[in-house]
């Protein structure tokens, strides 16, 4: 499942001193091709349009063959050695985002679990076109994650780290990304 | 106030027309007064924005430009409009139209502008001391170029479906009472068109 570099010790010791030092671990090509580009014809798959104005706008997405990838114990032990611990559940929701969508900071968003995870799938994206996830914390700088097929993204969970996803813009066109959003307890 | 707004709204009848429009609104009291400056004014006012420094805004739930409080402008044209809408004058006629009782001199007045792929995410306005809203459009979109006022419907506390859609045209203001129920957004402007307004809030 995972690109083989990512599994050896070295690297994730190096992404385990990270994970303690910042708080939040980015990396690319997280998965090996063949299992990204079997995912992805996945990623795209059922959906259902949701949007409440003051809160958000996106296609919510079934897709089995994902939530068995990300919630397997492949993915809890690789995790939990980055993290430090013994991983129990991982709870998942897959979002897709296209043209108008968006989420919005909200009071009521809760934190749950020691880690949030977000996985992208999606084809070259400009990021003038929007959709860039912003994990803002306090007394930090807020952090943007560029929209990136195969990029992976590791943040602590913290009532004060709360996170958006910009609107997507009119130039994003029929283009489309799917957030695999995981809760890690 | 009678040297900037157009003469025909300050007639009793227009007067008594936009308060039933006003009290109608739906999907909640609002109302729409078309060439509600002079054209002048408007021109003015447009001259003036280019010569006034505007901030790029970012976050969540919006992306424009915005120039500082216009209290502190220094430009003229900019400084004759404010001073109408901080008159008895105007209070006194806003207060006549919707009803709702506000002070002359407490405003909050902005300029705005919003380009392509600028907008404003829905939210209701609601802070305290705010009672109505303004926007005075000082350059115009048509439809399909994007910049509307869009006006949604409140459904058991939470907002619902645009009901309407009000497109920017120079020299129309809208007005519209804050409350929990005044859900409302710029959509997204999509085309290559500058919306300039001025706007804020009476308390």
């Amino acid at each position: 499942m995972f690109s083989e570099i990512y599994l050896l010790p070295d690297t994730k010791e190096q992404l385990c001193l990270a994970w303690q030092s910042e708080g939040y671990v980015q990396i690319d090509h997280l998965l090996s091709v063949d299992e990204y580009i079997r995912l992805a014809k996945s990623a795209w798959g059922k959906g259902k349009q949701v949007e409440r104005a003051d809160c958000y706008s996106y296609e919510l997405v079934t897709a089995p063959a994902l939530h068995k990838a990300f919630g397997e114990e492949l993915m809890k032990h690789w995790l939990g050695s980055i993290l430090g611990g013994k991983i129990r559940t991982i709870k998942l929701s897959l979002r897709h985002f296209g043209k108008g969508d968006y989420t919005l900071l909200h009071d009521a968003q809760k934190s749950e679990g020691v880690a949030r995870f977000f996985f992208i799938f999606s084809g070259t994206w400009d990021a003038s076109w929007g959709g860039t996830l912003h994990v803002r914390r306090e007394k930090a700088q807020t952090l943007e994650v560029g929209i990136k097929g195969n990029r992976f993204f590791l943040v602590r969970s913290r009532e004060e780290w709360r996170s958006f996803i910009q609107y997507v813009n009119h130039l994003a066109g029929k283009e489309t990304f799917v957030i695999v959003e995981g809760t890690v307890s | 106030m009678q040297e900037l707004v157009s003469e025909e709204v300050l007639s009793g009848m227009y007067v008594a027309e936009k308060m039933t429009a006003f009290q109608r609104g739906k999907p909640f009291p609002h109302v729409v007064f078309e060439g509600f400056v002079q054209k002048s004014v408007v021109e003015g006012l447009l001259k003036a924005f280019q010569k006034e420094p505007f901030e790029q805004k970012r976050a969540d739930l919006f992306q424009f430009s915005q120039t500082f409080d216009l209290h502190a402008s220094k430009q003229k044209a900019i400084k004759a409009v404010v001073k109408v809408l901080d008159s008895k004058e105007f209070a006194e006629y806003l207060t006549r139209v919707t009803g709702v009782k506000v002070k002359a001199g407490a405003s909050d007045v902005f300029g705005s502008l919003y380009r392509s792929t600028d907008y404003l995410l829905c939210h209701d306005d609601q802070l305290e001391g705010r009672k109505l809203a303004f926007i005075l459009y000082l350059t115009s979109l048509r439809e399909g170029q994007g910049g509307a006022l869009a006006l949604r419907e409140d459904v058991k506390g939470v907002p619902g479906k645009v009901v309407k859609r009000i497109h920017p045209k120079a020299g129309r203001l809208v007005v519209f009472a804050v409350s929990r129920k005044s859900w409302h957004q710029v959509e997204e402007v999509v085309s290559q068109g500058n919306r300039y307004a001025l706007g804020g809030w009476l308390h």
